[in-house]
């Protein structure tokens, strides 16, 4: 049933599957790993946990006030609840308390629906020549960069992610510029990934084999330009020699 | 897809002006004027692919063109939201290594994204740089077998 709903949903919102292989031999694909997924929901956990800390807080200390406020000068405190009816106020907190319940259960659902695609549906995509980020499930973005452009390659680890063997591995392009995270087009990111370090020495090693990575170009395509120039060179002096000899 | 079909793109598809009326309805009070502003970029936006860059102008108070060269593109993103992708359309963000983190270049409203990415990134720097390279030796490699046919006639 949850497959039906899930294919019901991705249709209509229309997310595209796997993304077009980017140009270049040598293809390798990696995909988020469970712990990222974890991860998410841990992160997602964490925040509820301290939202709802705060809504304690916040209650509490508006308690105390109207507490407080309301208190007769000189009589006998009387705090909030011993003013209203207790009846109607418990008709009232109850319908409160399902109404925000049964929201809070919605968002709850639609988020961990959320996160799960959003985990499923993740691509990077690197060849020799270039590499294409897939991920969103409500926004879909798709990068694509070629290795001749990129400029930096960093991981990015916090604790929970340790705890969970994922880390992001972030590839930078020339250009940059103090983006907020996630709105700057110059970096790339390869969220929640197993192994980080072996696809960032893989990657290191094809930037390496790349000509012209950065701005060192290197002058391997002279060398068989000035190959073929030196056949044609001996190619007209035996041409030159066999005239001679004819004359 | 041919690359000349794409050379030959000059307006973005009529859906656009559908993704930009239902854009303009999702801003509550002031569609009326956003739709006004969407309405006018639709009309006069156009677009031109040559040779050496594509451009892209619009605008009718401020008019406004952007001219980039395929070989300064630095990297090509496609964005689509939930509308887009019903409409079947998608931004193609094209970015150079000037210092602004976001797009220089918006390609939006054409059905086929997808080709316009794939024709951009092969004339990219870094993608398809040996043809440059080959070419010239493969002309020299000619000669030279011309040479060796003359050499080997006259002997």
């Amino acid at each position: 049933m949850f497959a039906a709903i899930r294919n019901r949903v991705m249709g209509m919102l229309r997310v595209p599957g796997e993304p077009h292989d980017p140009e270049g031999q040598g293809l390798l694909v990696f995909r988020a790993a469970e712990g990222y997924y974890r991860y998410r929901v841990a992160m997602f956990w964490l925040l509820r946990v301290v939202v709802l800390m705060v809504f304690v807080y916040v209650g509490f200390v508006a308690v105390l006030i109207t507490t407080a406020v309301l208190a007769e000068p000189g009589g006998k405190k009387r705090g909030l609840f011993e003013r209203v009816d207790p009846g109607a106020l418990h008709t009232v907190l109850v319908v409160v308390a399902a109404t925000l319940g049964t929201l809070y259960l919605a968002q709850s659902i639609f988020s961990w629906a959320l996160m799960r695609l959003d985990y499923e549906l993740r691509w990077y995509k690197v060849t020799d020549r270039s590499l294409r980020i897939r991920e969103g499930v409500w926004f879909v973005r798709e990068m694509t960069m070629s290795f001749a452009n990129i400029q930096n390659i960093s991981i990015v680890q916090g604790p929970i992610q340790k705890a969970l063997n994922v880390a992001d591995l972030v590839v930078q392009s020339a250009g940059g510029g103090s983006g907020e995270q996630g709105k700057n087009l110059h970096v790339g990111y390869f969220r929640g990934i197993a192994e980080a370090e072996k696809v960032r020495e893989l990657i290191l090693e094809r930037l390496r084999r790349h000509r012209d990575t950065g701005l060192g170009d290197h002058d391997d395509k002279r060398v068989t330009m000035e190959d073929a120039l030196r056949e044609v060179r001996d190619e007209a002096r035996a041409l030159h020699a066999a005239m001679a000899r004819r004359a | 897809m041919e690359p000349s079909k794409i050379l030959a793109i000059t307006r973005p598809h009529p859906r656009l002006l559908t993704q930009y009326v239902l854009q303009a309805l999702l801003a509550g009070p002031l569609s009326p004027l956003l739709l006004l502003i969407l309405y006018f970029r639709y009309k006069t936006m156009e677009y031109r692919f040559d040779e050496h860059g594509v451009s892209k102008r619009f605008g009718i108070l401020i008019r406004r063109e952007v001219n980039l060269t395929y070989a300064r593109i630095q990297d090509i993103h496609i964005g689509s939201g939930p509308i887009q992708r019903w409409l079947g359309l998608a931004d193609v963000q094209v970015q150079t290594a000037s210092g602004n983190a976001g797009a220089e270049l918006v390609i939006e409203g054409l059905l086929e994204f997808e080709q316009v990415r794939d024709f951009l990134y092969a004339k990219m720097r870094g993608v398809r740089d040996d043809k440059h390279v080959d070419e010239p030796v493969a002309l020299l490699r000619e000669i030279r077998d011309e040479l060796r046919a003359t050499r080997e006639a006259l002997g």
